[in-house]
């Protein structure tokens, strides 16, 4: 089942009144509509706050949805035109030089967007976010992270690094949950767990 | 927590996506792993944004929205679908009578000749036709018991005890 349909199984649940259902996609897209509307909304503060309203209209929105386009290019246009109501609600105007594309918006590379959009704290927590990270990928066998590379970073299937890395799709299963999980375990305590979480 | 890996890849078998995702509903270290596993592609892709209480927040906020109600017309979509099908069924039934009755042709139901048919002058001139109407007059208009009595056809006959309006006198 594709990315597409699991995000659709999700909203079907969350038309039906499952709200952890949605928050599973929030949990999902958050980062990714914080950044593209940090194109428009420049203060960090400000994002946070735009992205939340967002959300919650395609929460409101979500009967009208009906899976003929993706989920995150119908929530990136709702997140979108949140945005600019709230820019001309405040009297500014979106900045003239961004253009927007919810179908590019997934794939562009945002290094300097993800400083944008992080208050001074944040940042700092980002940078070392993204340093646990590093060093837990150069911590990992060679298999493992190859494996994650090419799924992260190239975008390939499993089918594909099965190939790539001539191994069974099981194996490719595995070691890319394997490497998760140890990257995982030295995020958890930057990140607290599902007990310092609301979920 | 090797499910919720696959499932957030695309890569779950279909049969075991709805169960896995039930499951990541239920247990509070699974949503943690879905969490966690979309910060560290967030941030291999260079979407890092440091943690906030974004969720948190969230989840407050979304807890004091009612759900949002599916419109009525949607949620009438299987009934109506079901009527529009039942309705469709009984035309195709009828469909499939009048063929089967066509079918043999005109000779079956003495229709379907594409010739006109042949012009009867006002009686009958059939003298079997003409005797079985008289022996059934009862049952059949005056005009066509005694054509030669009968006037236009639309004017009653003096005897069929109904009086009419309109007929000349």
């Amino acid at each position: 089942m594709s990315d597409r349909e699991i995000d659709h199984q999700l909203v079907l649940r969350a038309q039906r009144g499952d709200k952890l259902a949605f928050e599973l996609l929030v949990n999902k897209y958050e980062r990714k509509l914080q950044r593209l509307l940090s194109r428009l909304v420049r203060d960090p503060a400000e994002v946070e706050d735009v992205t939340q309203e967002a959300f919650i209209k395609a929460y409101r929105a979500l009967p009208t949805f009906r899976g003929e386009s993706a989920f995150y290019t119908w929530l990136y246009r709702i997140g979108i035109n949140t945005a600019k109501n709230y820019l001309t609600a405040q009297g500014r105007k979106a900045p003239a030089t961004v253009d927007i594309d919810p179908e590019d918006a997934e794939s562009a590379s945002e290094n300097d967007l993800a400083r944008d959009t992080n208050t001074p704290e944040q940042e700092m927590m980002s940078r070392q976010v993204a340093e646990t990270v590093n060093a837990a990928m150069d911590a990992l066998p060679e298999e493992l992270r190859s494996a994650i590379m090419l799924r992260e970073i190239e975008g390939m299937s499993y089918d594909e690094i099965a190939a790539i890395m001539n191994c069974p799709i099981g194996t490719v299963r595995s070691r890319i949950f394997r490497a998760r999980e140890a990257i995982a375990d030295q995020l958890r305590p930057l990140l607290g767990t599902h007990k310092d979480r609301r979920w | 927590m090797k499910d919720v890996s696959a499932l957030m890849d695309g890569e779950l078998e279909r049969k075991r996506v709805r169960s896995t995702i039930t499951r990541l509903e239920d247990q509070d270290d699974l949503r943690d792993a879905w969490a966690t596993f979309h910060v560290i592609r967030d941030t291999l892709q260079g979407n890092a944004i440091g943690p906030s209480r974004f969720t948190e927040k969230f989840h407050e906020r979304l807890e004091q929205e009612p759900v949002p109600a599916v419109p009525s017309w949607r949620a009438q979509l299987p009934r109506m679908r079901t009527m529009l099908l039942t309705g469709l069924g009984g035309v195709l039934l009828v469909g499939s009578v009048a063929w089967l009755v066509n079918r043999d042709g005109p000779a079956a139901t003495g229709r379907g000749d594409p010739r006109p048919a042949p012009f009867v002058d006002g009686g009958l001139n059939d003298s079997v036709a003409i005797e079985f109407a008289m022996a059934h007059r009862q049952l059949v208009p005056a005009f066509m018991a005694a054509p030669a009595a009968a006037g236009p056809a639309d004017v009653p006959a003096a005897s069929d005890g109904v009086e009419r309006k309109g007929g000349p006198r």
